[in-house]
């Protein structure tokens, strides 16, 4: 009776956490066939891959940032920026993402979440901007680094990449 | 004994060709739009292409080509114009996963998307698929064989050693 009690419990606190996790997930599959949005995906496998095929060259320095990056989701729209925006932020588990920075910049506001494991880890990074024309919702995921991912914004050529480089600050 | 022998090998050959019938459908339902060109190409045409083609480039980029295609079997491309969709996307993320390929990138903007799927087996890169939709237009391509991206890392780009162009 007691073992069947510990397993009901054990698996209502899983569902729970992963239905937390699985919010941003949903809201990337959510929007992600939506016409109005672009959606980029870099699997872990494709930045292994990626790693694999810098070493040795003159790409050391992007090697350095990415080899600890284990994926890479990027949600971004022109149309609607403020409401989806809002919709992001509320649908953030608060209990699992800490603020780590607000920045109000030429009238964009941007969020950078991050998830924590074991030993201070960030696990994840989450950047969310809602200007009046770009709404962009970006996911790291890996050991991240707060430097390197603000050095890799210089050399990513995507919309909303460049508010990576406050974290360099 | 021979029948035992004769199913094995039926089987063994079924197995072939259940792993790659995600890609093989996708091919199929693309083939029914306005086709523009199509090929499958075996692995000593694409060799020979390469080696002609990049006579001239630099050293590294030869050696990296040489290195990792002697082990390419067959690329097989289509392109088409005016593509109806009648796959959902749903149905072929999920057949590809089902048949072991792993979805390694992905962009979309608009009505435009890339998708680059993969199978790997023992750190090796077995086979490769490449979707592009951009407008009406749409191509499909495919390579089988094995890609060691471990090999491409022991490329010395310095080396001075002169490149060999290995008779056809």
């Amino acid at each position: 009776m007691k073992t069947l009690l510990s397993f009901a419990l054990s698996l209502i606190f899983l569902t729970s956490v992963t239905a937390q996790n699985d919010a941003i997930d949903k809201f990337f599959s959510s929007y992600q066939d939506n016409e109005d949005f672009t959606m980029v995906y870099v699997s872990p496998k494709m930045f292994q891959m990626a790693t694999k095929i810098i070493e040795g060259t003159d790409e050391q320095e992007v090697k350095d940032l990415i080899k600890d990056i284990k994926g890479l989701k990027i949600l971004t729209t022109e149309k609607n920026a403020a409401k989806y925006y809002k919709e992001a932020t509320r649908k953030i588990p608060t209990n699992e993402y800490e603020v780590l920075m607000t920045v109000r910049d030429k009238g964009s506001n941007v969020k950078f979440y991050t998830k924590e494991s074991k030993g201070n880890i960030i696990e994840e990074l989450l950047l969310i901007v809602g200007g009046e024309d770009d709404f962009v919702l970006m996911s790291f995921i890996g050991k991240i680094d707060l430097e390197k991912v603000g050095k890799l914004a210089k050399k990513l050529d995507i919309d909303g990449a460049e508010f990576l480089e406050n974290l360099e600050k | 004994m021979k029948n035992s022998l004769l199913l094995l090998v039926g089987l063994a050959f079924f197995c072939s060709c259940s792993t790659n019938r995600p890609v093989n459908k996708i091919f199929s339902e693309y083939k029914k739009s306005n086709v523009q060109f199509a090929g499958t190409f075996p692995g000593w045409l694409v060799k020979s292409g390469l080696r002609i083609a990049l006579k001239n480039s630099d050293p590294e980029t030869y050696q990296t080509i040489q290195t990792v295609v002697p082990d390419i079997d067959k690329i097989r491309v289509l392109v088409t114009e005016d593509h109806r969709p009648t796959m959902a996307k749903k149905a072929i993320s999920n057949s590809m996963m089902n048949a072991n390929y792993d979805l390694y990138a992905m962009v979309k903007q608009k009505d435009a998307n890339i998708n680059i799927w993969a199978k790997e087996k023992k750190g090796k890169i077995r086979d490769i698929f490449v979707m592009v939709n951009a407008d009406n237009s749409s191509v499909l391509m495919q390579i089988k064989g094995t890609i060691n991206l471990d090999a491409i890392q022991k490329i010395d780009p310095n080396s001075k050693k002169p490149f060999k162009i290995n008779k056809v």
